[in-house]
C-alpha cells in the first residue's frame, strides 16, 4: 500500500500524544529548560526516525517479528518479541486510560469512567483484530473526520485575541539542561513511525528518505505549536494548575461568529477519537506481534478447524486465537480494575516510568533490527559462497 | 460465529451501560441553565459569602421576546458550599455549562483576595474558560436583578457588551475567566476586572476597570483611564477625547493606532518606552481658525499627559495590567530579574513618545 | 442439466432410421414429451413432395413470423438439397446435441427444426418488451436518459453500443434451477480483477435460486452472511453506469427479464456516486460530492447528536440555541430519545407508504404525513419544533444518497447510533462513528475491500495489499 498510511500514523501519535500525557509531563518541569528538551527530543526524534526508515527499507515486506525470528533462535525471538509487544500494550492502555478520564471528566459527567472505558474497550477490541490493510483504511477514513476537528483548534487558538506570547518566550528564553524525562517524553511524538515495525509488512517504503526527514521535521513544527499554545493561553504559570493543559487551553478558546462559540467541545471529541484511534494502532500491532509467535498454520486452517477430533480442534483455534485471549482477557480483567483503582496521578506516575524507557527502548528495538538484518545478509551470503562453492 | 459473538457482546454491554449510566442522561428540560454566577460579601461573619444565581426561565415562544429569570441567594463560607445550598431550592439540576458572566461583588473584591473567590469557578471542568468575570457595583445582586428592556434572554446584553461582540465602547475591558486566572499566576501581569454598575432597574453602566495586584483590589480607574488602559493594552484603538483648550473632538483611526512598549535593562537599571503612534481625525471643532499642526501639537501634549498620568497611578499602586514586567521577564527571564523588577517598579523611569497626524473628517476641509 | 449453451459441443448423429418420411423423429418426440403438459406447444409437419420438415416450438416466445420467413417460406420455394444448405447456414442455428438440451432451448424461444434426419434449433425467439424506456431510478439532468429494457439481448445491445471495445467479454449463462433465466456475465478482459470474476462464476455455479426474477434475489444467494446490512454489489438500471463501472474493472450481470443490472464488486464509496458526478467541470463534481458526504454525515449522525446534546452536553451551543430548544420542549413529554425514536419511525413509515402507494396517491398521503401532521404534533406539544426541524433536515439528507440500497442501509444505521448516543451521550457518538468505519472496513466485497477512499489509486489497480 502507499506510503502515504506513514504519514497517518505519523500523525495519530502526533495529535494522541501532543495533547495527552506529554504536555502536562513537559509543563510540570517547564523552568528547567522544556524547550530545550523539545529541541532535542526533535533531533533525537529525527535521528530515531530517519535509522529506523534506512532500516525498514532494508526489510522491504517484513515486519520486524519475523525479521527477529528469520535471524535470532527462537527462544530469543519470542522473548524480543514479547517485549516489545508489552512496549506497545503499554502505550495503548496508557492511553486509552486518559481517554476514559477525559471523556467521563468532560464530556459526560456523571457516567462512571469504568463505564466508559469499558465502551473504548470493546471497540478497540474489536477494531484491533481487523486485518492490517483494512485497518489503515479505516484509520485512514477515521483520521480524515477527526483531523478538522483538530486543526479547528490550533486556528482557533491561533487567531484568538490576547495570546500571552511573551510567556512563550519567557520559557523559551530559560535555556537550561533538561532532564532526561523530557526529553524521552517529547520525543515520543516522533515514535509514530515506529508503527511501522508491524505496518512495513503492508505499507510500501519506496520514497526517498528525506522525505522522511521533512515530515519528522514537520511533526516537530507543529508539536512546538501545540505545546506553546497552552502556555499562551494559559500563561506560563497557571498552565501547570491543569491537568491537561490542552483540554483547558480549548476552554479557553472562543469563536466569534461559529455556529458554536466554544471552540472546546469540537476539540474534544477530535482529540478523543484521534486518541482512542491510537490506542487501536498499539493494540494492534500488540497482537500481531503475539500472532507471530504461534507457528505458522498455511492453507490448511480452514481444513484443521473442520476435521479432526475435538482436542485437535481445540488445539488449532487455541493456536489461532490465544493472542486475541490474552488482549481480551487484559482488556477486560486489568484495565478497568486498575483503572478503577489507581488514581489518576499513579497512573501519570507509571506513564513518567514508561517514558523515560522510551528512548533506550526504540535504540534497543532499532538496534535489534539492524544486527538481525546484519545477521540476515550473512547467513544468506554464506548459504549463497556455499551453494557457488558447491557448484 | 465469532463476529456475531461480538457483536452481542457489543450491545450488551451498551444496556449495561445504559443501566449504569442513566444518571448522565438528563433532559434538557429538568436542566436548568445558570446563565450567571454573582458573589458578593454578605456581612455575617459565619457565612461571609452570599452567592447569586441568575436562572433563565426558557419560554416555549421565543418570538415573543419574553425574558423570564430567576434569582436564587443562599450565604455560605464558600462559594461551593452556597451552591450546593441553591441546588435543594430548584426543582431542576442546575447546569453550569452555559454560565457566562461571573460577578464579583465590589465590597467582596476589596476585602478577600481574588484568587480564592474565583477558585472554585476554575475548579470546575464545566464552566467555560470563557466565562467573563466583573466586578459589580453596588453589588452582584443588584447588577443581575437589572432587566433591560431590549434583552430577550437573561442576561444577554451584559455578555453582548463585555465580550465585545456588541458595542465597540472604549470603556469596556474585557476580561474572561481563562485570562483572569492567568494573570493572578503569571509574573509581572496582573489581573483587572470591568465595573458594571447597576444605574437602574433596567439600566446599567460599564466604564471603570477595577486593577488588582496578584492579591487584592488595589485601585480602580475613572472612565477616561480606563479608555487608555484599553489602548495601551492594545485591546481596543477605539479611542477618542477631547481636547478642552481648542474645544475639539479627537476620533483615533483603529486601524492605524499603534502603542509599542519596550522594557529593557539600562544602565541606572529598567526603564521602559512607549511609543504612541496615531493617526486621527477630528470629528467636533467649535473653535475654528486653529491651524492643523498646532492642533497636532497640543494633542500629542495630551496623549504624553494621559500617558504618563495613567501610568504613574499603575506605578504607584504597584499594579502591573499591561504586562510591563512580564515583557521585561520574557526578555530577562529569571527569578531574580522578577525580584529585581518588582523592585524597581514604582519608580521605574517610563518614557512616552508620541507622534500623531491629525487630519480633518471627510466632509469638511477646516 | 448443467451447462451453458457454449459450451454445448457439436455432435452430429448420423446413423438413424431411414424411414423420416413417416416415422417422426424420435429426439423431436423426446422434447415434446417433457413439454406435455404445455398447451402451446406447436408440433407442425410440413410436407412438399418428398420433402419433410418437423418444426416443434412455443407458439407463446415464439415469433411465427420469422417461423414463416425464415423456415417455412424457403421450405416451399426451394429444392431438398437447397433447403439443406440454407437451414446450416442460418446463423441462428444451434445443433442439436441432447435433448434435455433442446427442452432447454424451446424453452427459450427457439424453434426445433428436423429436416432430412438432421436436427436444430433456430433461435426466433419473440422480444415483445424491448422498448427502451428513460431512466428514473437514477435520474439525472444532463446525460444519457434511457435506462435498460427488460430484455438480455437488448440490455447487451446497450452496452456494446457504449463500450465499442474488442476486449469485452461476454458470458452467457442460466440461473435458477427452475427458471433457468438467461443472464449474461459483461466484463472487460483487460481490466477485470480476475480474483473477482473467479469468485463471481463460483457464486453462479454454487446459487440455488429456484426462480429467478430480479438482481435484489442474486445479492441475497450471493452474499456468503445470512445478514448484511451495507450492500456490496450495485443494482443500477443506467446503461451508462454499467459501462463506466465496467471500464472500471468491474464485472456486470445482466439478468433477463429486469432492467436492473448487477455490478460488483461494489466499494462503500461508489455508491455516493452519482452518474451526472461525470457530466459535470470539477469543481461542480467536487462540491456536490462533498455535499453527499455532508448529508451522508449529517443523517447518521443528526438524530444521535440530537439526543446527546440535549440530553448529555447542552453546553455545546450557543445559549441563545440551547434556551430555544429547552423551551420548546417545555411541553413534551416524551425524553429526548423517545421524541427523536417516534420521529424517525413516523419518517420511514411515511417513505414507505409513499413507495408502497401509487404515484397519484402518495403525493397526497405525503401531504397529510409530512405536512399536517408535523404541525398538529407541534400544536398539540407531542413533538418540538425544534425536533420536527432536525426530523425533516434527517430525511432531506438521507434522500441524497444516489443509489437506492445503500440509501436504506443507512437509514438503519442511524438506530444503532442513535442508541450508543442516548446511552453514552458524544463519547457514544464518537464510538458509533469510529467502529462504524471499523465495521465497514472489515467487510469484503467479492475478493476486494470494501472500503477504500476514492482517491486510492493504487488498490484499485493492484487489489489488496497490493505492495
Amino acid at each position: 500500500m502507499q506510503p502515504r498510511f506513514i504519514y497517518y500514523l505519523l500523525l495519530v501519535n502526533l495529535f494522541a500524544n501532543g495533547i495527552g500525557y506529554v504536555p502536562r509531563i513537559l509543563l510540570e518541569s517547564r523552568h528547567h529548560g522544556v524547550f530545550v528538551a523539545v529541541a532535542l527530543a526533535w533531533l533525537v526524534g529525527w535521528a530515531i526516525t530517519t535509522a529506523s526508515a534506512m532500516l525498514f527499507k532494508r526489510i522491504p515486506n517484513t515486519d520486524m517479528p519475523s525479521l527477529w525470528q528469520s535471524a535470532f533462535p527462537k527462544p530469543l525471538a519470542g522473548i524480543i518479541i514479547v517485549v516489545f509487544a508489552a512496549e506497545w500494550l503499554i502505550a495503548g492502555t496508557l492511553n486509552l486510560f486518559l481517554v476514559a478520564e477525559i471523556s467521563s471528566k468532560y464530556l459526560n459527567i456523571g457516567t462512571p469512567g469504568t463505564d466508559i472505558i469499558l465502551l473504548f474497550i470493546l471497540l478497540t477490541l474489536f477494531a484491533a483484530h481487523i486485518e492490517t490493510p483494512k485497518a489503515l483504511f479505516a484509520l485512514e477514513l477515521s483520521l480524515i473526520i477527526s483531523f478538522p476537528l483538530v486543526v479547528l483548534a490550533l486556528l482557533a487558538a491561533l487567531t484568538q485575541q490576547g495570546l500571552l506570547w511573551e510567556s512563550v518566550f519567557r520559557l523559551l528564553r530559560e535555556v537550561r539542561v533538561p532532564r532526561w524525562l523530557d526529553v524521552s517524553a517529547a520525543s515520543y511524538v516522533y515514535a509514530g513511525y515506529l508503527n511501522l515495525a508491524w505496518f512495513n509488512r503492508i505499507v510500501t517504503s519506496d520514497y526517498p528518505i528525506r522525505w522522511m526527514s521533512i515530515a519528522t521535521a514537520g511533526v516537530g513544527v507543529l508539536y512546538m505549536l501545540f505545546f506553546a499554545l497552552p502556555i499562551a493561553l494559559l500563561g506560563s504559570e497557571a498552565v501547570a494548575l491543569y491537568h491537561y493543559p490542552w483540554i483547558n487551553a480549548a476552554n479557553a478558546l472562543r469563536i466569534e461568529h461559529a455556529p458554536l462559540e466554544r471552540a472546546f467541545y469540537p476539540v474534544l471529541i477530535g482529540y478523543l477519537n484521534i486518541a482512542v484511534l491510537n490506542t487501536i494502532v498499539h493494540w494492534h500491532v500488540f497482537l500481531n506481534f503475539l500472532r507471530s509467535l504461534s507457528p505458522k498454520q498455511p492453507t490448511q486452517r480452514r481444513a484443521s478447524s473442520e476435521k479432526g477430533s475435538i482436542g485437535e480442534r481445540l488445539r488449532s483455534a487455541f493456536g489461532r486465537h490465544w493472542p486475541s485471549g490474552v488482549l481480551s482477557a487484559y482488556a477486560f480483567l486489568v484495565v478497568p480494575g486498575v483503572f478503577r483503582e489507581w488514581p489518576m496521578e499513579l497512573i501519570y506516575q507509571t506513564s513518567r516510568l514508561w517514558f523515560a524507557q522510551l528512548i533506550p527502548a526504540e535504540l534497543f528495538a532499532l538496534g535489534l533490527g539492524a544486527w538481525a538484518v546484519v545477521r540476515r545478509d550473512r547467513s544468506s551470503g554464506t548459504k549463497r559462497r556455499r551453494r557457488s562453492t558447491g557448484a | 460465529m465469532r463476529k456475531r459473538t461480538l457483536c452481542s457482546l457489543f450491545i450488551g454491554a451498551l444496556l449495561f451501560g445504559a443501566c449504569l449510566s442513566g444518571c448522565a442522561y438528563k433532559d434538557i428540560d429538568k436542566r436548568s441553565f445558570v446563565i450567571a454566577v454573582g458573589v458578593d460579601a454578605s456581612g455575617d461573619k459565619k457565612k461571609p459569602l452570599r452567592v447569586t444565581l441568575k436562572i433563565a426561565i426558557p419560554t416555549s415562544d421565543i418570538k415573543s421576546g419574553e425574558n423570564r429569570f430567576l434569582l436564587l441567594t443562599a450565604d455560605g463560607e464558600l462559594v461551593a458550599e452556597a451552591i450546593h445550598r441553591l441546588s435543594s431550592m430548584h426543582e431542576n439540576a442546575l447546569d453550569f455549562s452555559h454560565t457566562k458572566l461571573i460577578f464579583i461583588g465590589r465590597s467582596l473584591a476589596e476585602e478577600k483576595p481574588l484568587r480564592e473567590i474565583m477558585d472554585w469557578f476554575y475548579r470546575m471542568e464545566t464552566i467555560q474558560g470563557i466565562a467573563l468575570v466583573a466586578l459589580a457595583d453596588p453589588n452582584a445582586n443588584k447588577v443581575l436583578k437589572v432587566n433591560p428592556p431590549s434583552e430577550r434572554i437573561p442576561s444577554n446584553s451584559l455578555f453582548t457588551a463585555l465580550d465585545g461582540s456588541g458595542t465597540p465602547s472604549p470603556y469596556i475591558a474585557q476580561s474572561f475567566l481563562f485570562d483572569v486566572v492567568r494573570r493572578l499566576y503569571e509574573p509581572g501581569l496582573d489581573p483587572y476586572l470591568p465595573i458594571v454598575r447597576a444605574k437602574s432597574e433596567i439600566g446599567y453602566q460599564i466604564d471603570r476597570i477595577a486593577l488588582f495586584d496578584k492579591q487584592k483590589m488595589r485601585l480602580t480607574l475613572n472612565p477616561e483611564d480606563s479608555e487608555w488602559l484599553n489602548f495601551l493594552r492594545g485591546e481596543t484603538s477605539n479611542v477618542d477625547f477631547t481636547s478642552g483648550k481648542d474645544k475639539l473632538y479627537f476620533q483615533v483611526d483603529p486601524n492605524r493606532a499603534k502603542a509599542v512598549l519596550r522594557v529593557a535593562q539600562g544602565e541606572g537599571g529598567l526603564w521602559a518606552r512607549f511609543d504612541l503612534r496615531l493617526y486621527g481625525s477630528i470629528d467636533e471643532r467649535q473653535k475654528t481658525g486653529t491651524s492643523l499642526s498646532r492642533v497636532t501639537k497640543e494633542i500629542e501634549a495630551v496623549v504624553k499627559e494621559k500617558t504618563e498620568r495613567l501610568l504613574g497611578r499603575l506605578q504607584k499602586a504597584e499594579v502591573d495590567p499591561i504586562g510591563i514586567g512580564l515583557r521585561y521577564l520574557s526578555a530577562y527571564p529569571g527569578e531574580t530579574s522578577y525580584r529585581k523588577y518588582r523592585r524597581a517598579y514604582p519608580t521605574m523611569p517610563v518614557e512616552v513618545n508620541v507622534q500623531v497626524t491629525v487630519y480633518e473628517t471627510g466632509n469638511v476641509i477646516r | 442439466m448443467s451447462g451453458t449453451r457454449k459450451r454445448r459441443t457439436d455432435v452430429s448423429r448420423t446413423e438413424h432410421s431411414v424411414d423420416a418420411q413417416t416415422v417422426r423423429d424420435e429426439r423431436l418426440i423426446a422434447v415434446q414429451k417433457t413439454l406435455e403438459g404445455a398447451q402451446d406447444v406447436v408440433e407442425r409437419t410440413l410436407v412438399d413432395g418428398d420433402k419433410t420438415m418437423e418444426l416443434l416450438y412455443i407458439k407463446t416466445i415464439a415469433d411465427e413470423d420469422k417461423l414463416e420467413r425464415y423456415f417455412i417460406r424457403p421450405f416451399y420455394e426451394a429444392d431438398g438439397d437447397i433447403v439443406a444448405d440454407y437451414l446450416a447456414s442460418l446463423s441462428i442455428r444451434t445443433p442439436y446435441s441432447t435433448p434435455e438440451a433442446a427442452q432447454d432451448l424451446v424453452l427459450n424461444g427457439h424453434v426445433l427444426i428436423v429436416y432430412r434426419d438432421q436436427a436444430a434449433l433456430f433461435d426466433i425467439r419473440l422480444a415483445l418488451d424491448v422498448q427502451v424506456l428513460p431512466a428514473e431510478n437514477e435520474s439525472t439532468l444532463q446525460g444519457p436518459q434511457n435506462a435498460f429494457s427488460q430484455t438480455l439481448l437488448v440490455n447487451l445491445n446497450l452496452i456494446r453500443y457504449r463500450y465499442r471495445n474488442p476486449s469485452l467479454a461476454v458470458e452467457l449463462a442460466a440461473l435458477g434451477t427452475k427458471s433457468r433465466t438467461n443472464v449474461a456475465l459483461v466484463y472487460d478482459r483487460a481490466r477485470v480483477r480476475r480474483a473477482s470474476l473467479e469468485i463471481m462464476r463460483q457464486k453462479m455455479r454454487d446459487e440455488k435460486v429456484e426462480a429467478l426474477f430480479a438482481t435484489g434475489q442474486l445479492e441475497r444467494y450471493f452474499n456468503p452472511k445470512k445478514w448484511t446490512l451495507f450492500p456490496t454489489f450495485m443494482t443500477t438500471d443506467r446503461p451508462d453506469r454499467v459501462v463506466y463501472e465496467i471500464n472500471r474493472g468491474k464485472i456486470a450481470l445482466i439478468v433477463d427479464g429486469t432492467p436492473f443490472v448487477f455490478v460488483a464488486p461494489g466499494y462503500f464509496f461508489d455508491f455516493f456516486s452519482a452518474m451526472e458526478d461525470l457530466y459535470h467541470p470539477a469543481w461542480v463534481r467536487t462540491f456536490f460530492l462533498t455535499m453527499r458526504f455532508l448529508a451522508l454525515l449529517v443523517t447518521l449522525i443528526t438524530p444521535g447528536l440530537y439526543v446527546a446534546l440535549t440530553a448529555f452536553n447542552p453546553g455545546v451551543f450557543r445559549v441563545q440555541l440551547t434556551l430555544s430548544i429547552a423551551g420548546s420542549r417545555a411541553a413534551v413529554p416524551f425524553s429526548a430519545f423517545f421524541e427523536m425514536l417516534f420521529m424517525m419511525i413516523a419518517i420511514e413509515l411515511l417513505l414507505e407508504a409513499s413507495v408502497r402507494l401509487p404515484k397519484s396517491i402518495s403525493a397526497a398521503a405525503t401531504t397529510v404525513g409530512g405536512l399536517i401532521l408535523g404541525q398538529a404534533m407541534t400544536a398539540a406539544g407531542l413533538v418540538s419544533d425544534v425536533m420536527l426541524i432536525v426530523a425533516a433536515v434527517v430525511a432531506i439528507s438521507s434522500f441524497v444518497v444516489p443509489i437506492n440500497a445503500m440509501f436504506y442501509a443507512v437509514r438503519i444505521v442511524r438506530y444503532p447510533i442513535l442508541l450508543a448516543c442516548t446511552f453514552y451521550g458524544l463519547v457514544g457518538l464518537g464510538v458509533a462513528l469510529v467502529a462504524l468505519i471499523f465495521f465497514l472496513a472489515n467487510k469484503d466485497s467479492f475478493g476486494e475491500p470494501y472500503f477504500y477512499l476514492p482517491f486510492d489509486k493504487g488498490t484499485q489497480e493492484k487489489g489488496l495489499g497490493g505492495a
